[in-house]
């Protein structure tokens, strides 16, 4: 192929970025070097790629160990705080990320902020109990922000499952956002779920729904606990929705695609169909 | 360098999401383009569907029919767009697929009571090779669009007495459903499974070839049906089940408990109630 039919870098940058974020969960690694492999351009990937790899784990709400904490925390972009560091506000704590080695490291003092903290923490402690009582290895992270005359809430959940010797993984990641403002609120939720099946095949599911409701906030406990009952509710709600349409996309969707056997309830008799069709051609032929 | 490529290239098609297999396909070639004539012939894609405008019949696409940018129809045994000296099956073999394209579109009707067939066969050294392809959609009933693609690839000996062959067959097929609703979200869930099987046949006279690769893609696509039903409905879901739980899991923890002190309760008393 003559040079000039390459695409540019930008292009391939643009390419392998694509291809790094669209990595089924727990394949980070193999789709890397995949993609190492066919840039043929280590300078390249570093420098232009690179920005993918940061994307890629903020927006799996990839969990992390803290070196110095029993309760792991999440990278998201919702604690992103730049130069490659994110904070855990449950440790109070910020981290130096390793996107490639998927680890902390250089912990500092982190300082949350004051006006919003007895409203994160409340929602952090009724999070917490309900992340343990439905996802067996969840990780869940509750960020607060305030503004001018609003505050706004941020709880995240993360669980998977990797087994890649059975050649499956699976990840399911919630994120609720809550803004108060004098005595009201709103929350909106994103639930996205995604399974991926390898043995002699490519299998996937991805799923995603978003949720609205609206608040009213009391005070820190209450609020938390009313954030915490819809939220409950939504995501029960939601597995259950998934749950009927397997059964819908089994009963109706894919018994109308192939029967399992001809109406005749056996198989083909290959012999009849051909002599049918001999007997025809002979009588077009005459 | 380039072998070690189409490896990782394909690796990549395998953990990409399925979904997006035209995109990630054209990206990839775009990425590479050394690999271009490898990966089409080595990746299978959703079947594309076209009109044959002459016989008033719908054939299907993939790479065995293609010639440069045209695609033969396996009805009229043209190119579409027009070819000079496109290949084409010598005069045997088409024969044996015009009977073929015949016999298989019955076999559709059996067991998809729709949907569009197509077989192309082209010559080996001591025998013969073919695709079969099959697509089905659904008609989007209940709010879910569904889709099947088959793709049987077939490899034909002729042993040298005539009286016999091996057939090796490699299939894929895709399954394909995806649904938006008020309650669910958009929940896509597709993809596909390859298996592969061979054995052998008596052959009597040409036609024995349809009867024996009939049969064995007959079987093939049964057993693949079985296994989709259990991936995709059965396994995923238990998946999707195993990341959640409905149930608190502190009642669970409870209700285990619970059993497990009844057990014991159960086992002390008949231990004194035994003589």
């Amino acid at each position: 192929m003559a040079p000039d039919d390459q695409i540019s870098d930008q292009e391939k940058v643009r390419i392998a970025s694509d291809f790094i974020r669209h990595a089924p969960p727990g394949e980070f690694n193999e789709v890397f070097t995949d993609v190492r492999v066919l840039l043929n351009n280590d300078t390249l990937l570093k420098e232009g790629v690179a920005g993918a790899f940061a994307l890629y784990n903020k927006d799996q709400l990839t969990p992390v160990k803290l070196p110095n904490s029993s309760i792991p925390s999440l990278v998201t972009e919702h604690n992103d705080i730049g130069g490659g560091r994110f904070f855990d506000p449950r440790s109070k704590q910020s981290f130096k990320y390793d996107h490639l080695r998927k680890e902390a490291s250089d912990l500092q003092a982190w300082e949350s902020d004051a006006a919003v903290e007895s409203w994160r923490d409340a929602l952090e402690s009724q999070f917490t109990e309900y992340t343990a009582n439905h996802y067996k290895h969840g990780v869940c992270a509750v960020f607060g922000q305030s503004r001018n005359d609003s505050m706004s809430l941020v709880a995240c959940i993360e669980d998977h499952q990797f087994q890649p010797k059975n050649y499956w993984n699976g990840r399911w990641r919630s994120q609720w956002c809550a803004t108060l403002s004098g005595g009201t609120g709103e929350l909106q939720g994103t639930l996205r779920v995604q399974v991926h099946y390898y043995e002699d095949g490519n299998v996937q599911l991805v799923c995603s729904k978003n949720v609205k409701h609206s608040l009213t906030c009391s005070n820190e406990v209450e609020t938390a606990k009313e954030m915490v009952r819809l939220i409950e509710e939504s995501e029960s709600e939601y597995q259950l929705a998934i749950n009927e349409n397997y059964q819908t996309m089994s009963d109706t969707t894919f018994k109308a695609l192939r029967r399992q056997l001809p109406i005749t309830r056996s198989k083909v008799d290959w012999e009849k169909i051909i002599s049918y069709k001999i007997g025809k051609e002979i009588n077009k032929a005459q | 360098m380039t072998e070690e490529q189409l490896n990782r290239a394909l690796d990549l098609m395998r953990r990409l999401p399925p979904q997006q297999i035209e995109k990630n396909l054209s990206d990839l070639i775009d990425l590479v383009p050394e690999l271009c004539e490898d990966l089409l012939s080595s990746v299978d894609q959703p079947l594309k569907i076209a009109r044959d405008k002459r016989e008033g019949k719908d054939y299907l696409l993939c790479d065995y029919n293609r010639d440069g940018d045209s695609y033969r129809s396996p009805w009229s045994n043209t190119y579409e767009p027009p070819l000079e000296d496109g290949t084409l099956p010598t005069d045997r073999l088409r024969r044996l697929e015009i009977e073929a394209n015949a016999a298989f579109d019955q076999y559709r009707q059996m067991y998809f009571e729709g949907g569009v067939s197509s077989v192309y066969l082209w010559d080996l050294d001591h025998g013969f090779a073919g695709v079969i392809l099959i697509k089905r959609a659904g008609d989007g009933a209940r709010n879910i669009k569904g889709c099947w693609d088959s793709i049987h690839v077939i490899e034909v000996q002729e042993k040298s007495t005539g009286r016999s062959a091996h057939y090796k067959l490699t299939s894929t097929v895709m399954l394909w459903l995806q649904t938006s609703r008020p309650g669910s979200g958009t929940m896509n869930l597709g993809g596909s499974l390859t298996r592969q099987m061979e054995q052998d046949g008596t052959v009597s006279e040409p036609t024995s070839h349809i009867v024996n690769m009939g049969r064995l893609v007959e079987d093939m696509e049964n057993k693949i049906r079985h296994t989709l039903n259990e991936i995709y409905f059965g396994k995923t879901k238990d998946i999707v089940n195993g990341l959640r739980s409905i149930q608190p899991l502190a009642d669970q923890k409870q209700k285990q408990a619970f059993s497990e002190d009844l057990a014991n309760a159960l086992q002390k008393r008949q231990g004194k109630s035994d003589p």
